[in-house]
């Protein structure tokens, strides 16, 4: 409770210096308007968030906007697809792709704290009324989480860069590889990343492949 | 100091345009273009390194990401489109100037639409 109180004391507090350090950033024109509107609705969003924990037990914050602006980015996609010709469908596909591959990277590590090598996401193409869906995720992750105190975790990522750079070699040869590998992670946090992944993006749990980079 | 070259590039740059305008209009723009380039990128490399300290202060704080990603990315859409527009403005065309100012608050007000939801989520719950 009281970790809590503090930790969001800390939040306001310094959500308000960050924002009237930015304000003499902005160019003083009338953008100027806009930027108070949004920085009023976070000021309020960051009050309110204790009860938000409440009220939908658990989910945060970070969950709900990535949620909102995940589902705009697809509707985005529709709309572009319904415009321009079809020429230029793989030009969007791999726009939105490259979007929804950042954020989930971004998910991935900052959220859930694992570190991600690789990730490849398949989506839907044919079917004009579910495009954009996702039909399959795999990943590729690091072995250890990033938790460490952090110098040792300075002297791991040395190490990390190592393996990846192995690993660019023999790309080819790892997909082989995939089936063994996501054997090897049968432990729970394959699952917690498929449960979150599943809930959030709204994609079957079979269809997500994690498999672990071994550091050795 | 740094200011003494924005200055710099700032004054010879204006002399040149100056000068040059008279002659012919065109070379006069695209030499103030180009300086505002250049001044840009000047102060690119000290922004990034403040934003970047930004950030570690917020991962060691342990805040959501989210606040100030969302922040730093509406006041880089502000500036940008303010950059456009002023040159478009320079160059005498007011009607593309202000296009280019409208697209940046349209994206402004894409940034917000997220956080408007989960407000407007987060209030509709609370009510009973």
């Amino acid at each position: 409770m009281m970790e809590g109180l503090r930790e969001w004391i800390v939040t306001i507090l310094s959500i308000i210096i960050f924002i009237t350090f930015v304000e003499f950033l902005l160019p003083n024109n009338n953008h100027k308007r806009y930027i108070n509107v949004i920085i009023g609705l976070m000021i309020m969003l960051v009050i309110l968030r204790p009860l938000m924990g409440l009220l939908s037990g658990g989910t945060t914050l970070g969950d709900n906007i990535l949620q909102a602006s995940n589902q705009m980015e697809v509707m985005t996609m529709q709309n572009r697809m319904d415009t321009i010709d079809l020429a230029n469908n793989e030009t969007v596909t791999r726009l939105y792709k490259d979007n929804l591959k950042e954020q989930m990277k971004h998910r991935l590590e900052k959220q859930l704290g694992y570190r991600v090598h690789d990730l490849e996401i398949e989506i839907e193409e044919v079917d004009k009324k579910n495009f954009g869906m996702i039909k399959g995720i795999t990943i590729v992750l690091l072995e250890e989480k990033q938790q460490e105190s952090p110098p040792e975790k300075n002297a791991k990522r040395i190490k990390d860069v190592e393996v990846s750079v192995n690993v660019h070699v023999s790309l080819s040869e790892k997909n082989n590889n995939n089936v063994q590998a996501s054997s090897i992670m049968i432990d729970s946090e394959g699952k917690v990343i498929k449960d979150d992944f599943s809930s959030f993006y709204q994609v079957d749990k079979d269809k997500i492949n994690i498999s672990v980079l071994k550091n050795k | 100091m740094e200011i003494y070259q924005i200055v710099a590039v700032g004054v010879v740059a204006t002399v040149l345009a100056v000068t040059v305008k008279n002659q012919n209009q065109e070379i006069g723009m695209f030499v103030s273009i180009v300086t505002g380039f250049v001044i840009f990128i000047f102060i690119v490399a000290k922004l990034q390194s403040v934003i970047e300290i930004l950030h570690q202060m917020a991962n060691k704080i342990n805040i959501d990401d989210i606040y100030l990603s969302t922040i730093l990315k509406i006041v880089g859409i502000a500036y940008i489109a303010e950059f456009g527009a002023q040159i478009c403005k320079d160059a005498g065309e007011g009607v593309i100037a202000s296009k280019i100012e409208f697209g940046g608050k349209v994206l402004i007000m894409v940034m917000a639409v997220p956080i408007l939801v989960s407000l407007m989520d987060l209030i509709i719950n609370m009510v009973p």
